[in-house]
């Protein structure tokens, strides 16, 4: 077992590549991401995906939070952002959440409203984790972040969970803020994002999080990832369910 | 009183006023009471579900070591101890107290939304849950069972409030999916749904708390983290309940609750021919009973 003091604890990262690299490439995303939610919200008069891109930016405080409970390190010579928990989380990281947290939930609830099928989601979900995987294969090259866990359980601290953090925020905001109207609205376009992620990594997290914790066995360690594999599937499968009763009941508009 | 290397501020050591098992044996008997409840339900409906949901909330029980270290809260030592992790030890009361707040309770308010009980009527049993946890929180930290080591006004939100979450959403995701379902799926459901409410409910809501706890914030920094940790209880009981009264009025539009027709406790807890039975077919084309 790990004591409060270990919680804490991470060991030493240095990137050997310049901390300009990962800013550069997750700002990009962050900027087009950016840039296509001011364009919908002007050209459809709605600002619903600015709200979500604000509420996705606030969201990245709950990154140290689940960088300690899955083991997750970042480069000292980093940009740091901010610094909190004994974490410093990197500013690339911060602008990293508006595409992901923010803006693809708003993309994927344009589409639950539009009658995408169960096919589709699962599709984007997958198209979401593989992006994710991208950016981990990005890393193995620049070394900004690494995850000091236990095999398997390293694989699965960041990307895994990722798979039903857009698919659980579309929802919400198809279920939830596209039939509300001006204020209401805007604050459940900025909430959802807000809540979203931690909602789906903490609900999903705990077989991880404590083989992560304990000194589990190899053969125990595998059997956390399983479940928290099937925990993962059962979300998204719950979620795509949800969207097809409600697109077929028409309950919402 | 650190944590070595990190420089975090450890729990303070704490022991109670009291011998700690008389704490024990009122939940023992708190327990007792909610497992005769689920054995009746379980009878009456002929459904495992209720004892599965008290099965899969000890289960969750396991997450209480984090959200312990993130809201600061420490147990007395001399309370007997049911398991050891992140570095805490959590007492047995508080195992065993996951069997009627995140096991059966979800299942009643399931069972209330299944039955058209009102939004309103919802929000102020949910209201009251979070006064009688109130309650609770004043007992147990006058008599040092358990204390809160942050800074105000956190330290007072860090488990009254969430009670509105988890048994409204899991009430929520039992009526959408395992209402729905038969057999080992209907199992399963029920116990994932169980497992997975708690940390939802926390993690969802009350990160702004943690973050500032964990932070040299300005006091009204403080104050708007907390502010913001009760808005999104709130907003995240109110959505439940909101997608409940959705998915009943597309389920069974006529059924008790709905047109002025309240349902009887009778029939919300045991009623075995509730409204949805009646209801053939939902929009995806199953069962709805």
């Amino acid at each position: 077992m790990s004591t409060a003091a270990s919680l804490f604890d991470e060991p030493t990262l240095i990137s050997p590549m310049p901390a300009a690299v990962m800013l550069t490439f997750f700002g990009v995303a962050a900027l087009a991401a950016a840039g296509l939610a001011g364009y919908w919200a002007v050209t459809r008069r709605d600002w619903l995906p600015l709200m979500c891109c604000a509420g996705a930016a606030v969201c990245a405080l709950n990154e140290p939070i689940f960088d300690v409970l899955g083991k997750i390190v970042y480069a000292q010579n980093n940009v740091i952002a901010f610094t909190a928990f004994g974490r410093g989380i990197p500013w690339f990281l911060v602008i990293g959440y508006i595409p992901w947290v923010g803006l693809l939930p708003y993309v994927i609830a344009r589409g639950m409203a539009t009658g995408w099928s169960g096919r589709q989601l699962y599709t984007i979900s997958a198209a979401g984790v593989l992006s994710v995987v991208f950016t981990e294969f990005v890393n193995t090259f620049v070394h900004a972040w690494r995850y000091y866990g236990e095999t398997p359980l390293q694989f699965f601290g960041g990307v895994a969970a990722m798979a039903c953090v857009p698919l659980a925020g579309g929802f919400l905001l198809y279920a939830l803020a596209f039939p509300l109207r001006g204020i209401s609205r805007m604050a459940a376009g900025f909430f959802i994002p807000v809540m979203a992620l931690p909602m789906m990594f903490a609900g999903v997290g705990l077989p991880l999080y404590l083989a992560l914790y304990t000194d589990a066995s190899l053969t125990m360690r595998v059997v956390a990832v399983g479940v928290l594999v099937v925990f993962i599937a059962i979300a998204n499968v719950g979620i795509v369910k949800l969207t097809q009763f409600w697109q077929r009941a028409n309950l919402s508009p | 009183m650190n944590l070595a290397d990190s420089g975090l501020p450890g729990p303070p050591p704490l022991v109670a006023v009291i011998d700690p098992r008389i704490l024990l044996g009122i939940f023992v008997i708190l327990v007792g009471a909610a497992l005769v409840v689920a054995v009746r339900l379980a009878q009456a409906n002929r459904d495992p579900l209720p004892l599965v949901c008290c099965g899969g909330a000890l289960v969750a029980a396991l997450n209480e070591p984090i959200y312990d270290i993130l809201g600061k809260i420490v147990y007395a030592e001399n309370n007997p101890m049911a398991y050891h992790a992140f570095g805490r030890a959590i007492p047995w009361f508080l195992v065993l107290g996951y069997l009627p707040w995140v096991g059966l309770a979800p299942y009643l308010v399931f069972k209330a939304m299944q039955a058209g009980v009102t939004r309103r009527t919802l929000h102020i049993a949910a209201a009251t849950l979070f006064v009688s946890v109130g309650c609770v929180e004043i007992f147990g930290n006058s008599l040092r069972l358990w204390t809160y080591y942050g800074e105000p006004p956190m330290k007072y939100l860090g488990v009254a409030p969430q009670a509105v979450t988890y048994p409204l959403v899991g009430g929520f995701l039992l009526y959408a999916f395992a209402s729905r379902l038969s057999g080992w799926r209907r199992v399963l459901t029920g116990f994932t749904i169980s497992v997975m409410i708690l940390p939802i409910g926390y993690a969802a809501t009350s990160w702004p708390g943690y973050f500032a706890l964990y932070a040299d914030l300005p006091p009204v920094v403080d104050w708007v983290a907390s502010a913001a940790l009760l808005a999104m209880c709130a907003a995240m009981a109110a959505g439940a309940t909101y997608l409940a009264q959705r998915w009943r009025e597309s389920v069974d539009p006529h059924g008790p609750g709905s047109a002025g027709q309240p349902a009887s406790i009778r029939q919300i807890v045991f009623g075995a021919s509730l409204p949805v039975a009646r209801s053939t077919a939902g929009p995806l084309g199953k069962n709805s009973s």
